[in-house]
């Protein structure tokens, strides 16, 4: 599904909580009554008393009442001005630069039911007040419904204090938590009593009780009981008022952090640092330095879920690990109370530059990676806090103006892709970063990367001249550096903005300049690729058709060669604006129809308008007055929601369009373009492909074919032998034990691949960790998943097909399991099918991969024990099979050696001995025939305290005889 | 626990706000932003405050301002529900006539939440209920406080005020 298709009718989007919602039947009985017909219900108290929670399940409860509901989370908003961007991010505005972001809000949900839910006001009452109140003004059909330790004050507003959970609620939660920890927890005649004193004790604080059951895997509940009596004994005050549960909570986390080891501790207040949730990657990354290495880290989250102080989330099949605000509040004045904040802080954000350094290449342009952008929204959080860190200290300018430069194409794809928008952040940030940077003199090439980015966010948001300042400042610094290829960019991107502001000779000037550069350059680059197009769009402006032409052409060429779904889009989209220009409206047509796949897959909502705006004047110029003036409704409602200007270049072709379609539809026109503006994005994608536009019956739409899979042809594979000792190789190099940390990643590894149809990863927690809660099987799973895919080296070669979790089988290139039975299957068949005439040394070489027993030597489950026995039965059947064809042949040495192989592995396959011993016999080995039936009568003697058999005993007797 | 819910819900923004909290419903204006002053004085009080204080106070706070409760009786339980509805620290109380106590009260019980405590005590001090007895443990909690009486001139009152608020 494509962003514009989400766009008008976004789906539910509330947290998602892995645990059971227990108990508060009273309290969302009254919110689900009182929160369709309030304004604002603030639901206030201390931090742990279950404020987010319960906002949830009431939202869950309610949603059906209204058109639409929005959340947004503020906890990691340090800005009292972003209040307003967050609102209209998560309803998936779009930012203009005509309105601020509250209008933008306004005008989006003034006439809609809507509900918003600002969760974590209480750092910015101040802001979500005033919001609150502008919004509730404007829009008389909005009901907020907010999470804060403080009201908010605003007329209207109930502030409604979440009460602490009844006795029963309480005890019940503390089961069930204590039950996801150790699932043979039961409240029994012996423990109850101490159970309810925890929760007494607790002053039925949700997240406090959360805490205590965490520990019932180590301390029974008579022990926690004592424990807390001992830890808060200090804290007695007599009164159950709030202000006495925050002192509990508090006193709650200390015990709690107390009883963690000083390694955990450490850990704990060093995760602290990210903002909304982060990756085991990204936890290692930051977190580790003395005393923590990298294990500690791995097995230390691990605990700190455990203990309910982490929690975790399975996202796209890739773990995300996050604090509770209250937790992460506590940790943070931990990690400032040991003076590590700015030590952790300037790790956690050099982490981020890396990464969004790293993704930068990926984006330019448009995404060539698909879900990099959704991998790194995940983390949109950490890299807003890590960016604003280093404006906010001294000293970091630097790595500000990179944050500027490598965050652009992100902000931008972003936008496309999930609808809002942070250029308005981002424009702050990059004035921020270049004072910082100026104060600090850093250098003119990292300035020049960064005002570059601030004049890409002005041409993104249309305001032209602001950005046209960016890029000549920009440009300046950047040539006296002598940065090329930076200065090819940004001449192509300001002769673009020159374009669109309709300064046709500055633009082209720009444009000649950097065509000029780059030609010197082998193609395929994305500079091309910019170059092409922009110098193409000038062209045809001028009337330059030909040339229009050839540079789009050009930037098709070099879209097809990168795989660039963006550049191949534009080519053929612009090629279909030069064939209009043209007068060939069927070409036209066939481009446009052909671009619209590529814009509607990436998401692109500038390209989408410029397919749009073109299938209009196709319609209109084929007769078609009605869709054509409905695709101008689409394409107008399009660019409002994506905030994509006309060009001016284009405007008056437009409007003489506009015109001639309100003369042929008179009084229909405003009707036909209200239908238009109303499509889905199916709807429009049918009218605007309608082959019964074109009047050549020959017409045919191209059919579409996704571009983005070819280049991923060349694969290091995997190889693994798992008969006998288990070896793994990647490519060329074999993975050593070493690069495994533990053997479970291995066994994972094995597991996934002798079910190569996938496993949930509660099928493999069933196996791997029986004994383990299902809160312990998902994150035992993840981090095991997590280590597998460090040494693969390649995280979707693990992927996940619906629930289920598999080895891309394209990446393996060897499993001796699989070719084993494979080609032992098929040899005996062909024994069986062929009698005497068939060739035994395939029956060999298959045999000869049975280096040893399956997963030998290897501390694994139980589970490999079926397998292992069906491959030895396999193997001591085939080679049965192979002595007997050798005796047929007269081989008798050849058919001995197969007999001994069984018994080697077998030492009790009497009727393999029978056959050593007459294959020993035919090849004139008599005595060692009889000393083989000796050893395995001693043997069987040994062990089982039985004789051999009757027809055994006898063989034997007759070589006695003969002999 | 219910938090009353019966109450019918004020649809325009000119209204009260109120908190629900202890099965108590409290109305309340609020103005202005900033530090948090709660000022407790009766519907109709007998001797007002100096409007020049009003304006002072008023000037860089977030004012808030609660219906008084209809029974005088219960002016602590309300004042408590009020306080933790609205979740306020560092709050800086202003009582007049029959709230001193019970902010004297909630101070000693939960000084953690408020700032400094203002008295505004009638002329007659005999009257008062603030005497040395109550005034020595509200210090002991560490909350700064300042007993005003009505029959001061303003010109006295306000740098007095200017001064202590600055605390």
């Amino acid at each position: 599904m494509t962003t514009i298709e989400a766009l008008p009718v976004p789906a539910l989007e509330l947290p998602v909580h892995l645990t059971h919602f227990v108990g508060r039947d009273q309290e969302l009985d009254d919110l689900t009554r009182l929160v369709p017909s309030a304004r604002l219900l603030t639901l206030t108290g201390a931090g742990g008393s279950g404020k987010t929670r319960l906002a949830r399940e009431t939202a869950l409860r309610v949603a059906g009442a209204f058109g639409r509901v929005g959340w947004v989370d503020l906890a990691s908003i340090c800005d009292a001005d972003l209040v307003a961007q967050e609102v209209a991010r998560a309803l998936h505005l779009p930012e203009r630069t005509d309105a601020s972001p509250r209008d933008v809000v306004i005008g989006a949900i003034c006439e809609i039911r809507t509900l918003l839910i600002l969760d974590n006001c209480e750092h910015l009452v101040d802001a979500c007040a005033e919001m609150a109140e502008a919004l509730l003004r404007a829009c008389p059909r909005l009901t907020i419904l907010a999470t804060s330790r403080e009201a908010l004050g605003v007329p209207s507003e109930t502030a409604w204090l979440v009460p602490p959970m009844v006795s029963a609620e309480a005890i019940q939660l503390f089961v069930e938590r204590a039950q996801a920890t150790s699932p043979g927890f039961t409240m029994t005649n012996a423990n109850s009593g101490a159970i309810i004193e925890i929760c007494r004790r607790l002053d039925g604080i949700p997240l406090a009780i959360e805490l205590a059951a965490a520990r019932v895997r180590v301390l029974s509940p008579e022990q926690i009981a004592q424990r807390l009596d001992d830890a808060f004994r200090l804290l007695t005050t007599g009164s159950r008022t709030a202000l006495a549960r925050h002192r509990t909570l508090r006193a709650t986390m200390e015990w709690s952090f107390g009883l963690l080891g000083g390694r955990e501790q450490v850990l704990l207040r060093r995760l602290s640092v990210f903002a909304g949730s982060f990756s085991l990657d990204a936890a290692e990354a930051v977190c580790v330095g003395d005393p923590l290495d990298a294990e500690d880290i791995l097995d230390g989250v691990t605990a700190l879920v455990d203990k309910s102080l982490v929690g975790m989330t399975a996202g796209d099949g890739i773990a995300r690990y996050q604090l509770l605000e209250t937790v992460r509040q506590y940790g943070l004045e931990r990690l400032r109370d040991a003076g590590e904040a700015e030590t952790i802080e300037r790790r956690h954000a050099e982490y981020f530059l890396g990464v969004i350094e790293a993704a930068a290449p990926h984006l330019f342009g448009g995404e060539d990676e698909p879900g990099l952008l959704a991998r790194l929204g995940a983390d949109n959080d950490n890299l807003r806090v890590a960016a604003a860190w280093t404006v906010r200290g001294e000293g970091h300018g630097e790595m500000a103006l990179r944050f500027a430069d490598a965050l652009f194409w992100y902000w931008y794809g972003s936008t496309m892709h999930f609808g809002g928008g942070q250029f308005r952040e981002g424009r702050r940030f990059i004035t921020e970063a270049l004072a910082r940077a100026r104060a600090q003199g850093c250098t003119t090439a990292l300035r020049g990367r960064a005002l570059a980015s601030r004049g890409l966010i002005g041409l993104a948001q249309g305001d032209y001249e602001d950005a046209s300042a960016a890029f000549a400042e920009s440009l300046a610094l950047l040539r006296a550096e002598g940065d090329c290829e930076s200065v090819t960019f940004v001449l192509s991107k300001y002769g673009a903005t020159r374009l669109m502001i309709g300064d046709l000779d500055q633009a082209w000037s720009l444009l000649e300049e950097a065509y000029a550069t780059v030609t010197q350059v082998p193609e395929p680059t994305m500079l091309h690729s910019f170059v092409y197009s922009w110098r193409g769009f000038v062209a045809r402006v001028r009337g330059d058709t030909a040339t229009a032409r050839e540079m789009h052409e050009g930037n098709l060429r070099v879209g097809l060669g990168l795989k660039h779904r963006t550049s191949i889009g534009h080519g053929l989209a612009f090629l279909g604006a030069v064939d209009l220009a043209d007068g060939r409206v069927d070409d036209a047509f066939a481009h446009f129809c052909e671009a619209l796949p590529y814009h509607v897959e990436v998401g692109d909502g500038w390209g989408l308008a410029l397919d749009l705006e073109g299938l209009s004047a196709c319609a209109s110029r084929r007769g078609r007055y009605a869709d054509a003036v409905r695709l101008m409704g689409a394409v107008d409602a399009l660019r409002e929601r994506s905030a994509v200007a006309l060009p001016a270049s284009d405007a008056a072709d437009r409007a003489e369009r506009t015109t001639r379609l309100r003369d042929k539809l008179g009084d229909a026109f405003e009707t036909t373009y209200a239908e238009g503006r109303l499509l889905s994005m199916d709807e429009i994608v049918g009218v605007a492909t309608d082959t019964s536009v074109m009047h050549t019956s020959e017409f045919r739409v191209p059919a579409f074919v996704p571009s983005n899979r070819d280049g991923e042809t060349k694969r290091r594979g995997l190889r693994v032998s798992a008969l006998g000792p288990l070896q793994v190789s990647i490519g060329d190099r074999t993975v050593d034990a070493a690069s495994w940390g533990s053997a479970r990643p291995r066994e994972l590894l094995v597991y996934l691949l002798m079910h190569p149809e996938g496993k949930t990863k509660e099928q493999v927690g069933l196996v791997f960790w029986p004994d383990a809660s299902a809160a312990q099987v998902r994150n035992n799973f993840h981090v095991t998943l997590h280590r597998l895919r460090k040494v693969l080296g390649t995280p979707n070669w693990v992927q996940l097909a619906g629930d289920r979790y598999r080895i891309d089988p394209a990446v393996v290139e060897e499993l001796d399991v699989a070719e084993f039975e494979r080609e032992v299957e098929t040899t005996r068949r062909a024994l069986m099918r062929g009698g005497g005439h068939v060739d035994t040394s395939a029956l060999e070489r298959a045999l000869a991969r049975y280096r040893g027993d399956f997963l030998d030597g290897e501390p694994v489950g139980d589970w490999h024990l079926e397998h292992r026995d069906r491959l030895q039965r396999l193997y001591v059947d085939a080679l049965m099979e192979l002595g007997g064809r050798y005796v047929e042949e007269d081989r008798h040495a050849k058919a001995a050696d197969a007999f001994r192989r069984v018994l080697a592995r077998d030492e009790l396959h009497e009727e393999a001995l029978r056959a050593l011993m007459r294959s020993l016999a035919e090849a004139g080995e008599r005595s060692q025939a009889l000393r083989a039936y000796r050893s395995f009568a001693a043997k069987l003697r040994e062990e089982l305290e039985a004789d051999p058999e009757e027809e055994t005993a006898r063989l034997s007797e007759q070589l006695q005889t003969s002999a | 626990m219910s938090n009353a819910p019966t109450v019918a819900k004020p649809q325009d923004l000119e209204g009260w706000a109120e908190v629900r909290a202890h099965d108590r419903v409290v109305r309340y204006r609020r103005s202005g932003a900033g530090p948090v002053v709660l000022l407790l004085q009766p519907a109709s009080a007998v001797e007002p405050l100096w409007p020049e204080l009003l304006d002072l106070i008023a000037a860089g706070t977030r004012l808030v301002v609660p219906e008084p409760p209809s029974n005088e009786l219960e002016v602590e339980d309300w004042l408590r529900a009020l306080l933790e509805g609205l979740g306020m620290r560092n709050t800086t109380i202003v009582a007049t006539e029959g709230f001193c106590i019970a902010a004297l009260e909630r101070t000693l019980l939960s000084p953690e939440q408020i700032a400094r405590v203002i008295i505004v005590c009638s002329g007659r001090g005999s009257e008062s209920a603030v005497d040395g007895k109550l005034a020595a443990p509200a210090q002991a909690a560490g909350v700064p406080f300042l007993v005003l009486r009505r029959d001061h001139p303003v010109s006295e009152i306000l740098p007095v005020v200017e001064g202590f608020l600055r605390r």
